[in-house]
């Protein structure tokens, strides 16, 4: 580039005329136009090179991934661990049961105390509203406590110390204490001032979302309530408050022995387990020593090669000796893995025993929950035990051949570890148990928030290009285009920043407002969610998908729209029948394009998505957009600073980079193709 | 929006020119009305995200008296603040280092509630130093080459699929997520590039001796620091600078170089003296354009540059063997300037939006940082908004 | 460790030498975010010599960085895990402990929420996911929504050994990057559910709950179930002279125990 800038000016051509023009300028028998060729040429191959090295680099470290995913999983069934985690399984779909039940039960019995506990509630909420907003004068007020407490204490041990009583240290001790004391009548006074203040406010009054009403009433005596307890004296509470626990308490114990035999129910599911938690305890310990066994044997040969190369190294002599005992002690000989599973077998008839009464009693149980419910959650929740005990029977019936069958030497394919990525439902990371790596999880997050981001930026990008193409004024337009492609340029973190800070608080605040509950999701109790991604991200591909769309609309032929309005067409008409339709491929290529921008953005989902590794649940049908996910790209943001180089877990976050590169070539291509078969009409 | 304009016609399926109805005329309006609301949608968010930003930050830049701007928030690095209260109720808060010097002054005062904020005193100096060395490294690098690979491709490279294969992939991999180039960024030049040494680290691939000299070229990485950030970035940005500048080339009408060559130019007079010359303002363009890009990508420089904390400029104590001579010691002195990891106003950003809670003493420095930051970066989009718009106005051929 | 460059390459103009007074330390959150970036400004408040370089992204970055020579200090709020120190030994290594300070990890809940205490079977079962519901535990209904750290971090696996009988965490859970974030998030959702160490837990908007009836208080500390050692790692024989007077000053000196007292933990010495 200088070099270039240098020979553009006036002042060298008398250098040129030395360099250029002299013929038979040779370097190393190349002319010199030849040099600068090839210096361009060189620089062009690096490029290529550097570019062809990215897709190298990821393919080096991913190419790796499988067949070391292949050995973990490998180990994962060597070691009993799936065996036992097929017994698990059958736990955790009894637990669900049980807990929906649970649920359902403490619905029914909490039913008749709502409006205590909605008292209740209100008071806990308004005592740390104005807590914290007297915040400095309660800590001025603990801080005299202490002091006074602390004087107190010195007093007594001046009192208590032996020989003569030092009569000056004692008169101070006491005036100190006494001055203390007042301090503490005026600051407790200040205190209430400011607390009567901040009731009278609506601050105060600051529920969150969810809470049910109360009477005006008990606002009254809530607000009394509060006074009283913000100036602990004594720790009691308020009578009002005592006389609502008590009546809570009633009521809720008079519900709970009307439902005595549900309770019961509930007790035997829960009881009907524990054999089989018991078994799964004691295999889970011993897969968990053959697990660590087969680890070990992994890494010894690197061990005692270490410890040898250590001993060669030294000169002490002890420390040789002792390096090479160490070295000694390495075992590398393989496991006997039929004999470390020998119990894991001969569980197996105990397990089906277990199983079959645990069978038997669920079944039975089962029955015994009550039908219906007085609430709307409780009607629910027993639903959900239904349908959950449904799964619990499918999963008892799966795994019954699984468990039959199941050999610790059974083969497994390399293409089996490819399925368990790719189709796996998991991802656990750092466990003591076993590490699973599905990418399910993060791909269904990624492309959730990516579908919503478009759902809500396309209709407004196009509109806005339609409109500043087609529509808009010369002043509007000079203006609205430069000011949409601003908006391209806000780095993705400010927009995570905004997210994490503002929108997430604010997203939530409107979810809660009472006339827009029709809306899927709303109320949501969190801030970070799939919503609060989808929408910042959305805002992110408003100006990719504008610009292109705009360029496209460009692209139409005046003569197409200039006959449409020599037709009689209004504009609106020749708009929408006739340019946009013959611009709709450079359209979808720039919707293809925001894509592609959005499923690789990582600062956002990573600090506004909510970080929660699970597939989103879809039964609650679109409300799924108020749960917390994980992306591709954020879980390689999150984890690949934190693992060792060349691991499992490091290969693995290569292999998401892989699929995430995989996919946005396959994006890119697709719309590059649409838009050259667009130039050619 | 489409759908409610389709809506408007399917009724009139028949000869959907034929009537001029006032109902039309009237769906006409609302559907621009529309439009227009959408498009103004828009821009009313943008308008809310800096007016939030410049609201809450503006006042942490910004100062009343002379010399109106807070001088402190630009020269200082990010520090712990403390904030305490005197037993006699006189409330303090101050940066760390300020805070151990007033205790030493003040050795009988009685600290009460006494709360430190991690990362919320000080000011942005260390991250702003850091984010124009990666910046600048990052585009001496990808200018370089990319404009050199535009000019190859544009003026010296025969047509052919190769060529077009090779235009495709460039075009292409400006598409990947800049997470994936992090990746790559940590895989190669953190982990693998040359380093010449003495003293081969272990987990080197490779090592080449070099004749004549005791050191090796070993395949250690040169671990998380400035120059990988900025070569990461550099490769990021490549394929745009590449595909930018080619434009730019390309839009230089063929007639200038055949007329240079006409008068019996050598093919690199022509190129130096009658197209670089008009293609420069294109390509200063993008190198702007690049700029603002660059400036405000944080994933890959996460894993290959960024350092949350650093109590050091990147320029003070850069250890050199006081014995060597000048020469060695200063090639030290460059290589150590260069590996060192640097704070990043991004990154910086990330852990003051992520890793501190949002309070009274924490929000200036957020908002302060990300204001800032959004003008520094805005900046540069408006000044290359500005240039194409210009440069497009003024040349015409 | 010295290097030696020649101009021969321009991309080989490298150094990674390490300064005698450069101190990088890596690892915890619990312990870099807070605690030993105040304990690197009082030492050299008090008169040393030493740069620092801290980055605090999860106990396991101490002992990957440490392996890679890219840290002098590992920091870890967990015990350093058998695999690990196989790696260690794997290279020739051999690491050494020193304490920190001691840490209890409280369980934190909304301050408007009404369940002032749980046992540690309902901890483990609510971080497990097997207790989805705050009516479960003797809460008001409603889903309950786990915080929990990163999987890097040392208090995400202290917890799972001390609260969890080392099952894995549910996967309803959120992953949340600090200690800070996570008191943020339970601060602003009432249905939240949280862990954070003893020095996170007097924030406004949460309250720590009583774990098996002990409240989480500091002179509690042998009693409450959820308590452990924070550590410095290092490397023996790899330790420059200056690192080892920065831990020795920061586990036994007077001003680096108050410090550590008045970012909440507590000091080793007692």
């Amino acid at each position: 580039m200088s070099d270039s800038n240098a020979d553009t000016q006036k002042g060298s051509s008398d250098f040129e005329k030395r360099i250029f023009q002299r013929k038979g300028f040779t370097f190393f028998g190349l002319g010199l136009q030849d040099v600068i060729r090839y210096f361009f040429g060189g620089n062009a191959s690096l490029a290529i090179i550097i570019l062809i090295l990215i897709c190298f680099f990821l393919a080096k470290e991913a190419a790796m991934f499988f067949p070391d995913h292949h050995r973990g999983l490998k180990a994962y069934r060597s070691a009993g661990q799936e065996f036992v985690d097929y017994i698990g399984q059958e736990i955790e779909q009894h637990t669900r049961i049980y807990s929906s039940a649970n649920i359902a039960y403490f619905a029914e019995v909490n039913r008749t105390s709502l409006e205590e506990d909605a008292i209740l509630r209100a008071q806990r909420a308004v005592l740390a509203n104005v807590e914290s907003l007297t915040a400095r004068s309660w800590k001025e007020l603990e801080r005299g406590l202490d002091n006074l407490e602390d004087a107190q204490e010195d007093l007594d041990d001046l009192k208590e110390s032996e020989g003569a009583l030092d009569a000056s240290a004692l008169s101070k001790l006491t005036k100190d204490i006494a001055q203390l004391e007042a301090k503490i009548v005026t600051v407790r006074a200040k205190l209430k001032k400011e607390v009567t203040v901040v009731l009278g406010s609506e601050k105060a009054w600051d529920l969150g979302g969810g809470g049910i009403g109360i009477s005006s009433g008990a606002r009254a005596k809530v607000l009394d309530a509060v006074l009283f307890e913000a100036f602990p004296d004594s720790k009691e509470d308020h009578p009002f408050i005592v006389e609502t626990k008590a009546a809570s308490r009633a009521k809720k114990g008079l519900e709970a022995e009307k439902l005595a035999g549900f309770k019961d129910t509930l007790k035997a599911l829960q009881s009907a387990v524990r054999p089989m938690k018991d078994l799964h305890s004691d295999l889970k310990k011993i897969a968990l020593e053959s697990r660590k066994e087969i680890n070990s044997l992994e890494t010894a040969p690197a061990r005692r090669d270490a410890w040898l190369a250590g001993a060669e190294s030294t000169d002490d002599p002890a420390e040789k000796a002792r390096m090479l005992a160490r070295a000694g002690e390495v075992v590398i000989a393989a496991p006997d893995l039929s004999a470390l599973n020998a119990p894991i077998y001969s569980s197996v008839d105990e397990h089906r025993t277990l199983l079959a009464t645990l069978q038997a009693e669920v079944e039975r149980l089962h029955k015994d929950l009550p039908d219906g419910a007085e609430t709307e959650s409780g009607r629910k929740n027993l639903k959900k035990a239904d349908h959950y005990y449904g799964e619990f029977v499918t999963t008892v019936r799966e795994n019954r051949d699984k468990i039959q069958g199941w050999r610790h030497d059974k083969s497994l394919g390399l293409m089996a570890s490819v399925g368990a990525f790719l189709m796996g439902k998991d991802w656990v990371t750092n466990s003591s148990w076993h590490d699973f790596y599905g990418l399910l999880p993060l791909f269904t997050g990624s492309f959730l928030i990516s579908i919503i981001a478009l759902v809500v930026a396309v209709p407004f990008a196009v509109s806005a290009a339609v409109y500043v193409n087609q529509l808009a004024n010369r002043r509007e337009q000079t203006f609205i285009k430069p000011a949409i492609e601003f908006i391209g340029a806000i780095p993705s973190v400010v927009l995570g920043f905004f997210g994490i800070l503002v929108f997430g608080e604010t997203l939530r605040m409107v979810s809660q407002l009472e006339y827009l509950q029709w809306i899927p999701g709303f109320p949501m109790a969190e801030r970070l969610t799939i919503l609060n991604a989808g929408l910042l991200l959305a805002f992110m591909a408003v100006p990719t998908i504008f610009t292109l769309t705009e360029d496209a609309l460009n692209n139409v032929p005046r003569a197409l729209a200039e006959n449409s309005l020599a037709m009689g067409a209004t504009k609106l008409q020749t708009v929408f029948r006739v340019i946009v339709p013959t611009a709709i491929s450079g359209i979808i290529a720039a919707v293809l394009l925001g894509f592609g921008r959005i499923i690789g953005e990582t600062m956002v989902v990573l600090l506004v998505a909510g970080n929660k590794i699970k597939i989103p649940d879809f039964t609650e049908g679109l409300g799924v957009i108020a749960q917390p996910a994980h992306t591709m790209t954020g879980i390689i943001a999150q984890e690949l600073g934190e693992v060792d180089n060349g691991s499992l877990h490091w290969r693995a976050l290569f292999m998401v980079g892989v699929i995430l590169f995989v996919i946005s070539l396959g994006v890119n291509f697709t719309a590059q193709q649409i838009l050259k078969k667009l130039q050619k009409i | 929006m489409q759908s409610v304009a389709e809506d408007t016609f399917v009724e009139e399926e028949a000869n959907p020119f034929a009537t001029k109805a006032i109902g039309l005329k009237r769906r006409d309006q609302i559907v621009s009305i529309l439009l227009r609301l959408g498009t103004y949608f828009i821009l009313s968010c943008a308008a809310y995200i800096f007016l939030d930003i410049i609201v809450k930050g503006a006042p942490v830049v910004f100062q009343a008296e002379a010399p109106f701007i807070n001088t402190d928030f630009f020269t200082q690095s990010p520090e712990t603040l403390m904030t305490f209260e005197t037993a006699s109720g006189d409330e303090y808060k101050m940066n760390f280092s300020e805070y151990t010097e007033f205790k030493t002054r003040n050795p009988a005062i009685d600290i009460v509630d006494e709360h430190s904020h991690a990362y919320s005193g000080g000011g942005i100096f260390g991250p702003l130093i850091g984010t124009v060395l990666l910046t600048g490294i990052c585009i001496v690098i990808a200018l370089f080459v990319g404009l050199t690979t535009a000019i190859f491709l544009n003026e010296y490279s025969s047509k052919g699929k190769f060529m077009d294969l090779i235009r495709l992939a460039i075009m292409n991999l400006a598409g990947v997520p800049s997470i994936v180039y992090g990746l790559f960024g940590l895989g190669l030049f953190c982990l693998v590039a040359p380093v010449v040494t003495d003293v081969p680290a272990p987990r080197a691939i490779l090592t080449v001796p070099l004749l004549f000299t005791d050191s090796v070229l070993s395949f250690e990485g040169w671990g998380t620091c400035m120059l990988a950030g900025g070569c990461t970035l550099a490769v990021m940005i490549l394929p745009v600078i590449i595909a930018a500048c080619e434009e730019s080339l390309k839009a230089i009408p063929m007639g200038f170089r055949e007329a240079s060559m006409a008068l019996g130019a050598t093919k690199w007079q022509s190129i130096s003296k009658s197209v670089l010359p008009y293609a420069f303002p294109g390509m200063l363009t993008a190198s702007i354009l690049g700029i603002t890009r660059v400036a405000g990508e944080t994933a890959p420089i996460m894993f290959t540059a960024a350092l949350a904390h650093k109590d050091k400029l990147p320029w003070q104590d850069i250890p050199t063997d006081a014995e060597a001579n000048a020469l060695s010691q200063s090639a030290e002195w460059v290589g150590g300037f260069f590996s060192q990891s640097v704070q990043a106003m991004p990154y910086h950003i990330y852990t003051v939006a992520a890793r501190i809670p949002q309070s009274e003493y924490t929000k200036p420095m957020q908002y302060g940082s990300v204001f800032v930051f959004m003008v520094v970066v805005l900046i540069f989009a408006a000044l290359s908004i500005y240039l194409r718009a210009h440069f497009r106005k003024k040349v015409q051929w | 460790m010295k290097k030696t460059f020649s101009l021969l390459a321009l991309v080989s103009l490298l150094a990674g030498a390490n300064a005698e007074d450069k101190l990088v330390i890596k690892g915890s959150d619990t312990l870099g975010a807070k605690m030993v970036p105040q304990l690197a400004e009082a030492y050299k408040a008090s008169g040393n010599e030493v740069s620092f370089e801290i980055a605090a992204e999860g106990s396991s970055t101490a002992f990957t960085n440490l392996l890679a020579g890219t840290g002098d200090i590992g920091m870890s709020s967990r015990d350093i895990k058998g695999s690990e120190v196989e790696e260690f030994t794997a290279k020739g290594m051999e690491i050494k402990d020193w304490v920190a300070a001691y840490d209890m990890i409280g369980v934190i809940v909304n301050e408007k929420s009404g369940v002032e205490e749980l046992t540690t079977e309902q901890i483990q079962g609510i971080f497990t996911g097997d207790i989805t519901d705050w009516s479960e535990v003797g809460g008001d209904a409603g889903p309950i929504s786990v915080y929990t750290r990163n999987t890097s971090s040392g208090t995400y696996k202290s917890f799972q050994e001390m609260a969890m009988d080392k099952r894995d965490y549910g996967s309803d859970t959120q992953k949340m990057a600090g200690n800070e974030q996570i008191a943020e998030e339970v601060a602003k959702n009432e249905n939240g559910i949280g862990y954070v160490g003893l020095a996170y837990s007097d924030k406004d908007g949460i309250k720590a709950v009583a774990v098996d009836g002990v409240e989480l208080k500091p002179e509690n500390a042998k009693d409450y179930a959820i308590a452990r050692s924070l550590h410095y790692y290092t490397i023996k024989g790899q330790l420059s002279d200056a690192a080892t007077k920065f831990l020795v000053w920061a586990t036994t000196d007077k001003k680096a125990l108050e410090v550590v007292e008045r970012v909440g933990f507590i000091p080793a010495g007692e």
